[in-house]
């Protein structure tokens, strides 16, 4: 993708990143380190906290646990990208892995525990090529 | 010579621990009190808050919760258990996202920016167009 003139001119805009994971310190650790690298991040226990924001904002990158409140209800979370919320990068930050069939439905795989700096490096090295979108988002 | 960090206010980064059990009215208020210069925890449910309480290298000087909870403790009971583990915490109940946009406004006056970095009416509007999304697409 090609940026404009107009476009180079803008402060890149902040990646939003959506975390959902249940374990509150392994969340509020993570989360710390993505905010300390600039991203925007929102951040939710469960599948239906998940699917309440993308539902009503949208977002640049998900990244969820497999198992939280439900077992495997990361798989929801992953599908519903999937299918309602296109070019949006989905991570997978898990202890286990989910069925080989539904593997494909993920950009990346990071194994508990995981450093939370690998997923910013990835999430830098995916959108150092790919222009951002307008931010019409609150705040 | 003065430069630019001279003319900055010292800021002794404080943390409020936000405990609200709706993600579309916690989220837009941890944002809030974000953009005006805290570092803020976010649990949604007293499980988790009582797990950041319990841990004491975890700075947290004021909370910020909701006062209806799932679960068998509310609002009340866990500001009673917040204050016996650690004393002198400050603790602040809300019982609307009314309120909480208000109690946030009020922390952004009296915080380490001292200043309000959009005006607090901004957040319930958007969290009242939020509410509504989500109701209209039958989510919970």
């Amino acid at each position: 993708l090609i940026n404009t003139a107009a476009e180079a001119d803008m402060p890149p805009r902040r990646l939003k990143v959506l975390f959902a994971e249940d374990e509150v310190l392994l969340r509020l650790m993570v989360t710390d380190v993505l905010r300390q690298n600039d991203f925007q991040v929102l951040e939710v226990r469960d599948a239906a906290e998940a699917m309440s924001i993308l539902r009503t904002m949208p977002v640049d990158v998900v990244i969820t646990d497999l198992h939280m409140q439900v077992a495997g209800d990361g798989m929801e979370v992953a599908r519903h990208v999937r299918a309602h919320c296109p070019g949006v990068a989905l991570l997978l930050a898990s202890a286990t892995t989910p069925p080989i069939t539904e593997q494909s439905l993920f950009d990346a795989f990071f194994v508990k525990p995981y450093q939370p700096e690998d997923i910013v490096a990835w999430i830098a090295r995916r959108y150092a090529t790919t222009s951002r979108r307008e931010d019409s988002s609150f705040a | 010579m003065n430069t630019p960090a001279d003319k900055s206010k010292p800021v002794a980064v404080e943390t409020v621990l936000l405990l609200d059990s709706d993600v579309l009215i916690r989220m837009p208020i941890a944002q809030y009190l974000r953009d005006c210069g805290y570092r803020v925890l976010e649990a949604a449910n007293v499980n988790e808050a009582m797990t950041i309480l319990q841990k004491p290298d975890i700075q947290v000087d004021v909370v910020l919760s909701d006062v209806e909870m799932p679960g068998s403790m509310n609002g009340f009971g866990f500001a009673q258990w917040a204050r016996s583990v650690r004393p002198g915490l400050q603790i602040v109940l809300s019982g609307t996202p009314q309120r909480t946009a208000d109690a946030a406004a009020e922390l952004c006056e009296h915080g380490p920016l001292l200043m309000k970095p959009y005006d607090h009416k901004i957040v319930l509007e958007h969290i009242k167009r939020l509410l509504a999304a989500r109701a209209r697409q039958g989510g919970s």
